[in-house]
């Protein structure tokens, strides 16, 4: 089922990511970070070259049939990383193969359709719209890809979720819990090869923590996907810690 | 309410109402600023017509000495007093003339319930193209022809009699001859159909027998208010105006001239409302440029999500251009009525005052000039934050806030 790379699932070679600082006025802890072969990346303080610092991230295959756990704190660059597997950021540098696709050469609106069709995301502040309905809300990988929203397999995710009663409801009208899955839903809605979640544990109880990874973990055995987690808790790899499909890179 | 399924119109209507107040106010803005502008353009249109039609084929019309605007304002449109009598006589003049096509005589003065009496000849009905509906034209004096209003208003038909008062409002004296109704003309939407006419000599019986002429036989003493010329070379009108002109007690009126002097004047008014309109139409735009921006801004983390399930930047961009577009159908819907509702209620009041006839259902191909401005403006209003929506940080939804 996975194609080139010798059935690497996720590639990096010698990638690496050339900020401008000043578009990055949001988290300038990035710009200074590190290389984690401790060389080069480091990026000179004041004058011109200030204003950029290449983010370089380590050579890792990821083999068919695995899961991928990103570690590092915060502004060691898992963002980034994130956002280059999802194709929002072009690598300056090296090559980024998801599933035998090379993201960083596809054409802007190829990338766009690409990361709509094989990218399931859920990002760590949810980002359930307020103003529609959780129905409304599920319509919208189907919206964004000028599809006509598939309201049977729609039905059918929810339920499994355990959500399938919610559908009227305005997201501010369920729990964290809940909010979640309609997430997670919309997420795996059109049959992802990847599952991308971003600090899916951050601000939860020991409890909602395990509760999210025993879900996730499920969705994404259950769907064929590839899980892809960037976190920096510490308690995901103690739950983890027997899952054998589940390979570690951490980023400093 | 929500089960059709999600498209791209729809999800803009969504957001739209999402801000129920905020959306109302901008179509109100928008929809009073196009109103006013198709509103100018409804009566403006009409208006014109209405001083077409009423001129018929009028290329000169003779009154006695005064103001031309008044002459044109007493004789064609029946809207002023005449500026005095001018002699019989003066027809057979100006029929002697070779460049006179035509002259017709009326004579002016009295009214019945506020609808005017107008003396003339048999040419009058051929000068306007006039059909008679009912009946037929009158053959000799205190014959009457009705216009289709006043038959209407009046419930007369021929056979029954009235009396005429004299002076043009209603509640002047009333003669003691009475007119009979002979004919009803049938309706043409112009100043004719609040017209009474009738014979030349009708209006100088009735004076008669209210004793304004002491001797009836005398022709050289027998007076009309005004005579309508039709040229019949464009040469008459560099002679002909300046030949009446030069004749004492009479004065020219080119209804040409004296036409584009009305616009020009009644084109004041029509330019402060157009101006108006604009203003209210800037105020809209910026107002919908306003909106669409905070919208950009406040759902910022759902255009990016769109964008992170695969929509293109244009197609974000095309969701807010959406909705600023249906805002401009909405509010370009809304404009047409209310201009509509606006000119049937200025038609009213007019109607009135027996003025100018301007009705709510007149179409114009002018106002197809409410939706391309609504459009054009939609689409200033909606270029910027459009544009923002396309060049929108999607990386930023990645950046975990600390």
């Amino acid at each position: 089922m996975t194609s080139g790379e010798g059935g690497a699932l996720i590639a990096f070679e010698g990638l690496g990511y050339r900020y401008a600082a000043v578009s990055l006025g949001r988290s300038p802890a990035v710009a200074v970070v590190q290389s984690p072969a401790g060389k080069a990346g480091e990026a000179p303080r004041g004058g011109d070259a200030a204003s950029q610092a290449t983010l370089r991230f380590p050579d890792f295959t990821l083999p068919a049939g695995g899961h991928l756990l990103l570690r590092g704190a915060s502004g060691s660059g898992k963002s980034t990383l994130l956002a280059l597997m999802a194709g929002l950021l072009t690598p300056s540098q090296g090559r980024l193969t998801l599933g035998g696709v090379d993201v960083g050469a596809l054409a802007p609106a190829a990338r766009d359709a690409w990361r709509g069709e094989r990218l399931g995301f859920v990002p760590q502040r949810l980002h359930l719209s307020p103003s529609l309905s959780v129905r409304d809300n599920l319509s919208l990988p189907y919206v964004a890809a000028g599809l006509k929203p598939d309201r049977a397999r729609m039905d059918a995710l929810l339920d499994e979720l355990g959500v399938g009663a919610l559908q009227d409801r305005r997201p501010h009208a369920l729990s964290q819990g809940q909010a979640q899955r309609v997430a997670l839903a919309r997420a795996l809605l059109r049959s992802p090869r990847f599952l991308l979640a971003d600090e899916p544990t951050a601000n939860l109880d020991d409890e909602a923590c395990a509760a999210t990874l025993a879900l996730l973990r499920r969705a994404a055995d259950d769907h064929g996907a590839c899980l892809v987690i960037a976190s920096h808790d510490a308690r995901i790899d103690a739950a983890w810690a027997d899952w054998p499909a589940l390979s570690r890179l951490r980023l400093s | 309410m929500s089960r059709a399924p999600l498209n791209l119109p729809r999800l803009a209507w969504r957001y739209l109402w999402a801000r129920p107040m905020l959306t109302a106010l901008n179509l109100l803005l928008l929809s009073l600023g196009l109103a006013a502008i198709g509103f100018v353009v409804l009566v403006g249109e009409q208006l014109e017509q209405g001083l077409k039609r009423d001129l018929g084929g009028i290329d000169l019309v003779v009154g006695a000495k005064g103001s031309p605007m008044q002459i044109l304002l007493a004789g064609v449109f029946h809207l002023d007093q005449s500026t005095g009598n001018i002699p019989l006589a003066t027809v057979a003049q100006l029929r002697a003339q070779p460049l006179v096509a035509q002259a017709v005589p009326i004579s002016l003065g009295d009214s019945f319930q506020g609808f005017r009496i107008v003396g003339t000849t048999a040419e009058y009905l051929a000068l306007y193209q006039l059909a008679v509906a009912q009946g037929q034209v009158w053959k000799g004096p205190m014959q009457a022809v009705l216009g289709a209003e006043v038959a209407a208003r009046s419930g007369l038909k021929p056979g029954d009699r009235f009396h005429g008062t004299h002076g043009l409002a209603s509640g002047g004296d009333e003669h003691e001859q009475a007119y009979e109704v002979i004919g009803v003309l049938a309706p043409t939407g112009g100043v004719v159909d609040r017209l009474v006419l009738t014979d030349l000599a009708s209006v100088w019986e009735a004076h008669e027998a209210h004793g304004h002429h002491a001797v009836h036989d005398d022709e050289a003493s027998l007076e009309v208010s005004m005579v309508l010329v039709r040229y019949r070379s464009p040469l008459a009108a560099v002679m002909l105006p300046r030949w009446v002109n030069a004749q004492p007690g009479l004065q020219a009126s080119v209804p040409a001239l004296e036409t584009a002097r009305l616009l020009s004047m009644v084109g004041v008014g029509v330019d402060v409302l157009r101006g108006f309109g604009g203003v209210l139409l800037l105020a809209a735009a910026l107002s919908v440029l306003v909106a669409l921006l905070h919208a950009v801004r406040e759902r910022q983390g759902d255009l990016a999500m769109l964008r992170m399930l695969g929509a293109t930047p244009a197609r974000v961009a095309g969701l807010i251009a959406t909705e600023a577009l249906m805002l401009a159908g909405i509010a370009t819907v809304c404009a047409l009525g209310l201009a509509h509702a606006l000119t049937a209620g200025l038609g009213a009041v007019l109607a009135q005052q027996q003025s100018v006839r301007i009705s709510g259902a007149w179409l114009s191909g002018w106002e197809a000039i409410v939706p391309a401005m609504a459009l054009g403006l939609a689409l200033i209003a909606a270029a910027w934050p459009a544009w923002r929506g396309y060049r929108l940080d999607v990386t930023e939804l990645l950046q975990t806030p600390r």
